[in-house]
């Protein structure tokens, strides 16, 4: 039967142009020397002083319980860190016009102690099955949504009505998996990180509805909850918007995410960009921003507050000579917490003040910038430059450099990391393309005398091979 | 012969003085007639020959007759050949009009004196000829002058010194020289050749008006070393440009060709484009034509590559106009919209995919942050960019299985042994002052502790019994939809309705 339909296929030449596949097998390991801290403590009473926080003799600070240790964070062991990716992904047609299959794989194998999911050693990022006509396009597998909430993953079925060229509506249902971990809601992953884990699956449901009038306004409003399989509660219950409007020259954005169980927008921006002048661009943002948290933890009751923020950065840019010159400055400020003594100075702002210059012109390129952040919670002040040149599609070689001053407001001391590193990448013939990169930087303290300067190295190797069909070709 | 005689004692003392100055005069030099003036009554006492056209004595003097004056070692001058000329000038036809002196037009603008005299100013010209003046738009070329390519005994020195017409001083000069080159009544062949206009014109073949001018070696060598000068056109300066160059490059890409070859414009649309069939190729030794270099748009900061769907729906910009179709399909088709970034080596048009350190800055190659989202050694840096939420973390990482599993192996994560403030110790009293780190900072604490940590004090079934809810907090609405998570903290009977 199969060499029949083969046969069929081949004797209808529109059919076989919608035959093909278009793929990308990636495998790459990186390496990385990693600090670890370590708690030490030695009696309460071998420490001079009656006071719950004290020095030591070299001036380590510490924390002491009366009548039992006084604690402290003291540099441990480099660990060197590594992992491999092999990945493999492809989409697929298989000779029905709108019929495709894209599945994206992936395996790691590395060190799970130190990097992050490397004990998941399989990972399946998506599987399905795509039937797009005119009017519909109907999915089904493990899907991975990507809208204003996200990136969501789920078990299910996806179908989105596009007859109109000005309205679209998209519905999607079916098992949820925890947000990027690809793993059901109740898996042995999230299990292992908390004690209060889902220990259901979750069902996801949600509908997006979008409308576009001609190319001046857009926009798009999504709605999406999850819920518990034995339905005793929800994971989450949100909403999503995001509008786009064209005034002339300048354009209005407004986005946002909303949740529906705290009542409260978690991310809200308006902006607004306009050109200025020949080659200048003004944009300015006002930002209203909450922590969400999903309903299976504690942490939405513990009554986060958001922070609004406005922001401005002025840009101009010569396609020409190829220059681009920016400078950009924000202020955010927390809403009043109504918690703790007020007596203890905890920052309630935060600055940042940034510059940047980008070249690029006949192949060589070099950007460089200086950035600050300060305010609640961790500082850095830091400045980079990179320069290369580019030999043709991924192939380059460029030198980098970079310094950063890293200050936390809740722990003593002050790091300084300073260092540099060479990237390249050739093109080989058949699609295939060899990037790498290795990095030296040095890190310094300041006023933590628990602490020693040391030097990292870093190094990645990856092997790219793209093949099948380019794109726009056979779909 | 006595008058001869008696102007020549009266200048001997001006000819002593002016000696040395002759005697070092160069022969390009011309004749110093000015003070020569008292010696001569007549022009053709020199230039026999002018009326009737005898080019060849158009000098008709030799050294000898300098000698009658002045010693041997006093003269280092010889006359001048055969100048190069364009000039189509008649000296007979001139001489046929009685009242026209020699002096009409060769005297100087000021002089006073008989010899004061210099080459023929073109202005003098208009004194009996139609046209405004020498090199006025209204002025044919042709009464006076060759053609470039017939003028073959110019030098390039010559043709290099050819004064500007006023309509070249003009600043809409570059814009608006085409449509005059193409007129019927175009002088351009009088002062140029091809190799004129290929030093800026990179589609110089496929102009007519540039195909019809002979080439000319004298013209080739004079541009040979000169790069390309391509002024930025007034249409070019508007702030939208980049956003409607393609509607106005769609109704006259000819126009475009003049100065954009392909690469000025597949940096940004790629080499597939369309329209690139309609701009030429470089040529080897030929001018590169203005070179554009592909910038991100505005409001493509780093956080556009997870949120740019309206934008795209909406067109802002085009997206084609940078974007393959490639370039959507690695990323919805084969990396599944977004999921963790694969390392890719960006090429400039996938700088836009890539998280520059500022909004609205194309990012640069580099291996190590693996072509994904981060700019360099995010990795050491990343505390500050979590506070202030540049982007929001948990859109593409789980708290718990990866900022707490890294901060955990990495030993400052919450295990859960973890007792006073041993690691927060720039806060002494932080037990007093963590609530209010707590709300601004939320996801920062979840990212080392574990929800066990805090239920130590703040569960209403065990412990200090601290309530963490803030004024604002409404239990009805939180418990209708997840009345599990309220069990973790509160016994039953609360969570009875």
């Amino acid at each position: 039967m199969g060499p029949l339909v083969l046969l069929a296929l081949s004797l209808h030449p529109g059919q076989l142009q919608a035959q093909g596949v278009r793929g990308m097998v990636t495998i790459d390991g990186s390496f990385l020397q990693m600090p670890t801290m370590q708690r030490d403590s030695v009696p309460e009473s071998e420490v001079p002083g009656d006071e719950l926080v004290r020095q030591l003799a070299d001036g380590t600070i510490v924390s002491c319980t009366i009548g039992e240790f006084c604690r402290w964070y003291r540099q441990g062991p480099q660990e060197d860190a590594w992992v491999t990716n092999q990945d493999l992904r492809f989409t697929a047609w298989g000779g029905v016009r709108g019929l495709s299959a894209t599945v994206a794989l992936r395996g790691r194998v590395g060190t799970s102690d130190i990097w992050p999911r490397a004990s998941q050693e399989f990972d399946a990022l998506s599987a399905y099955l795509t039937y797009d006509t005119r009017d519909v396009r109907i999915r089904g597998g493990r899907i991975q949504l990507t809208n204003g909430l996200g990136y969501y993953n789920y078990d299910g079925a996806a179908v989105l009505w596009k007859t109109l060229p000005f309205l679209w509506v998209e519905g999607w249902a079916g098992w949820s998996l925890s947000p990027n971990i690809d793993q059901p809601r109740d898996g042995d992953l999230m299990q292992e990180a908390d004690v209060f884990a889902p220990d259901r699956r979750g069902l996801i449901f949600g509908a997006e509805l979008g409308a576009r009038w001609g190319r001046k306004l857009a926009g798009s409003v999504l709605y999406q909850r999850e819920i518990r399989t034995d339905r005793l509660a929800l994971y989450t219950e949100r909403l999503a918007f995001d509008f786009g409007l064209l005034l002339g020259n300048v354009s209005i954005d407004a986005k946002g995410k909303y949740d529906m169980a705290y009542a409260d927008f978690n991310d809200a921006r308006l902006t607004i960009t306009t050109p200025i002048a020949a080659g200048f661009d003004f944009s300015v943002q006002g930002r209203r921003y909450l922590p969400f948290f999903e309903l299976w933890t504690i942490w939405g009751a513990f009554s986060p507050v958001p922070f609004n923020e406005a922001t401005g950065a002025l840009r101009w840019s010569s396609p020409r000579i190829g220059l681009s010159l920016e400078a950009a400055g924000g202020y955010r400020k927390y809403e009043d917490t109504n918690a703790g003594a007020q007596f203890v100075e905890i920052k309630d702002y935060g600055w940042t003040i940034s510059g940047r210059a980008s070249w690029g012109n006949r192949g060589w390129y070099a950007d460089g910038g200086y950035r600050a952040v300060t305010g609640f919670g961790a500082v850095r002040y830091g400045g980079d430059l990179t320069f290369g040149k580019t030999f043709g599609p991924r192939t380059y070689v460029g030198l980098r450099g970079s310094s950063t001053q890293n200050f936390g407001e809740f722990r003593e001391g002050e790091q300084l990391v300073q260092g540099g590193g060479i990237d390249g990448s050739i093109a080989l013939p058949g699609d295939v393309s060899i990037i790498g990169s290795y990095t030296l930087y040095r890190i310094s303290y300041e006023n933590q005398p628990e602490f020693e300067d040391w030097t990292q190295n870093r190094a990645y190797v990856g092997l790219q091979w793209r093949f099948g069909l380019a794109g726009g070709e056979g779909i | 012969m006595r008058r001869f005689a008696t102007r020549a004692a009266l200048a001997i003392p001006v000819l002593l003085i002016a000696g040395g100055a002759l005697l070092s005069l160069p022969q390009d030099e011309p004749f110093p007639h000015d003070i020569h003036v008292d010696m001569f009554n007549t022009c053709l006492g020199c230039h026999a020959g002018i009326p009737e056209g005898d080019g060849a004595a158009w000098l008709s003097v030799t050294e000898a007759d300098c000698l009658e004056c002045h010693e041997v070692d006093e003269i280092d001058w010889s006359p001048p050949g055969p100048r190069g000329t364009n000039l189509v000038f008649s000296h007979p036809d001139h001489a046929e009009i009685e009242e026209l002196e020699c002096g009409e037009c060769h005297g100087l603008p000021d002089a006073e004196e008989f010899m004061e005299v210099g080459a023929a100013r073109p202005t003098i010209c208009f004194d009996c000829h139609d046209g405004d003046s020498h090199l006025a738009a209204n002025t044919e070329c042709s009464f006076c002058h060759v053609s470039l390519a017939d003028a073959t005994t110019l030098t390039a020195g010559q043709i290099a010194a050819f004064p500007n017409p006023f309509s070249h001083e003009q600043d809409d000069f570059i814009s608006a020289h085409g449509e005059a080159a193409l007129s019927a009544d175009a002088n351009c062949a009088f002062c140029h050749a091809q190799e004129s206009c290929s030093r800026c014109h990179v589609n110089a073949g496929q102009v007519s008006a540039i195909a019809a001018l002979p080439t000319d070696a004298r013209v080739a060598s004079l541009t040979a070393d000169r790069d390309g000068w391509w002024p930025t056109p007034a249409s070019h300066e508007g702030s939208d440009w980049a956003t409607v160059h393609g509607t106005e490059a769609a109704g006259a890409i000819e126009s475009c060709a003049n100065c954009h070859a392909r690469p000025s414009c597949s940096g940004c649309h790629g080499d597939s484009a369309p329209f690139l069939a309609a701009l030429p190729e470089p040529v080897k030794g030929g001018p590169a034509g203005v070179q554009v270099v592909a910038l991100r748009p505005p409001g493509h900061d780093f956080t556009f590559a997870a949120q740019h769907a309206t934008a795209a729906s909406l067109g802002l910009p085009n997206c084609s106009a940078c974007h393959a179709e490639a370039e959507c399909v690695d990323c919805h088709a084969l990396r599944g919209t977004g999921q963790p970034p694969l390392p890719s080596v960006p090429s400039a048009r996938h700088q836009a995919q890539k998280e520059g350190e500022d909004p609205g800055v194309a990012a640069v190659p580099s291996a190590e942050t693996a072509g994904g989202f981060h700019p360099v050694n995010f990795i050491m840096r990343h505390a500050a960019d979590a506070y202030s939420v540049r982007s929001d973390c948990t859109d593409c990482h789980s708290t718990e299985v990866f900022c707490r599993d890294c901060h955990t192996n990495l030993g400052f994560g919450d295990n859960g042994a973890t007792r006073g403030n041993a690691f927060h110790n720039l806060q002494p009293d932080w037990l007093l002052s963590h609530g209010r780190a707590a709300r601004q900072g939320m996801e920062e604490c979840a990212s080392c502790h574990q929800q066990d940590s805090c239920l130590r004090c703040h569960s209403a079934k065990a412990g200090w019994r601290v309530s963490p809810h803030g004024p604002d907090f409404d239990p009805e609405r939180v418990s209708e939809r997840s009345r599990q998570s309220c069990g973790i903290c509160h016994s039953g009977s609360i969570l009875d309705p």
